[in-house]
């Protein structure tokens, strides 16, 4: 009996060749997807697209973001207190006694009629009589380094490198991206951020660095100069990048190395990204 | 509509959420917190199929999102999170299978 199969012959150098030029259609489809995006990744950025697609996501979640921020930033103040319970007695010994300080500093003032906790209180109207300010929103905070997203873009009037403060004229950071409903501050503490900085009696002068993750560096202070712990640091008009006498924070551990003729200490930021709810941006600044 | 159509458009949907909720809700709570749309990309990574091309889509729609909302530019992430999706597929799978 013949057997006669079915099946067409096939030479075994065809279906080589039929497997290795599928093999290269499909390597070539990969490349070519690659490829395509890689394009598209340089078409992005070159041309101002990418501001647009920004801005335009920033906008769709605007809203969403701002109760998010909201309900985030009124319950890690709630939460924060259970797992802070001896931190938080400590804090309120320290500030009960620095109030009875306060207090008798208070009194001292008002002998000499200088300033009183009404005009403290009135400090916005202050902020506006020497700014031009726009006031916004933070909707949201990069996940990875320390920016911010804003719900004012340039159709509020924003302006690109524009010092931001809060109500308390702390300052908080500058603008460094503008899209047309949004903008992205970058704070003070984001690595890349330097400016000069004015200690306590302003003849003191320092280089306060960024280093990231809510850590702000004072560097380039003179070894022969007195700083302390606890000392006020505020911007100065050195650098020309803020205006003068902003609050930037306190020194806390100096670093004294009888190696180099400067000395260093840490800042402690006098803002909190959870606390902050409102921002001013200076617009007429340069 | 084809499957992966929906697949990608569902995932896009749950990247831009988890992005949106991370960087306005969760960085009150949780400074260190890992991206959540990171560890998402690894999970789909790791329990799909060699074969399969999802994982290093999600990837790319995943590094989309982070980007935008980063300050870094567009592709920096979805670079790095193409890599890593080739990375778990080339060698890591061929290690343990």
């Amino acid at each position: 009996m013949e057997f006669r199969s079915k099946k067409p012959f096939i030479n075994k150098d065809e279906g080589m060749k039929s497997f290795l030029s599928g093999v290269s259609r499909f390597k070539s489809l990969r490349w070519g997807t690659v490829l395509l995006i890689v394009v598209s990744l340089f078409l992005l950025n070159l041309t101002p697209l990418s501001g647009g697609i920004k801005d335009f996501l920033y906008s769709l979640s605007a809203p969403l973001q701002e109760r998010l921020w909201g309900t985030g930033s009124a319950l890690s103040g709630f939460f924060e207190i259970f797992y802070r319970v001896e931190e938080v007695e400590k804090e309120n010994e320290a500030l009960r006694k620095e109030n009875e300080n306060l207090l008798s500093e208070k009194m001292q003032l008002e002998r000499y009629g200088q300033e009183n906790v009404s005009l403290r209180r009135a400090l916005d109207l202050e902020l506006q009589k020497d700014f031009t300010l726009i006031s916004a929103n933070p909707t949201g905070k990069d996940i990875f380094s320390d920016y911010l997203i804003i719900n004012k873009g340039s159709a509020d009037g924003m302006v690109f490198d524009a010092p931001v403060i809060t109500e308390e004229k702390v300052l908080v950071g500058k603008v460094v991206e503008v899209y047309e409903h949004s903008a992205r501050v970058q704070l003070l503490t984001a690595k890349g951020s330097s400016f000069d900085v004015d200690i306590l009696d302003g003849e003191t002068y320092g280089l306060a660095e960024g280093q990231g993750n809510f850590q702000l560096l004072l560097k380039l202070v003179p070894r022969d100069k007195e700083i302390g712990g606890g000392d006020k640091v505020f911007t100065s008009l050195l650098g020309g990048n803020f205006p003068q006498g902003l609050l930037v924070g306190e020194i806390r551990d100096i670093k004294k190395a009888d190696v180099t003729s400067f000395q260093e200490a840490d800042i402690i930021p006098a803002f909190e990204v959870n606390s902050l709810q409102y921002l001013f941006i200076i617009t007429n600044f340069r | 509509m084809p499957e992966i159509i929906k697949k990608i458009i569902g995932i896009s949907f749950l990247f831009y959420t988890l992005t949106v909720i991370q960087s306005s809700f969760l960085v009150h709570f949780i400074y260190c917190l890992p991206s959540l749309v990171l560890v998402s990309v690894l999970i789909i990574n790791l329990k799909e199929e060699q074969k399969e091309n999802f994982g290093l889509a999600s990837g790319l729609i995943g590094g989309f999102f982070l980007d935008i909302y980063s300050d870094k530019c567009i592709g920096y992430y979805v670079v790095m999170f193409f890599i890593m999706g080739l990375f778990l597929k080339l060698v890591i799978k061929r290690i343990l299978r």
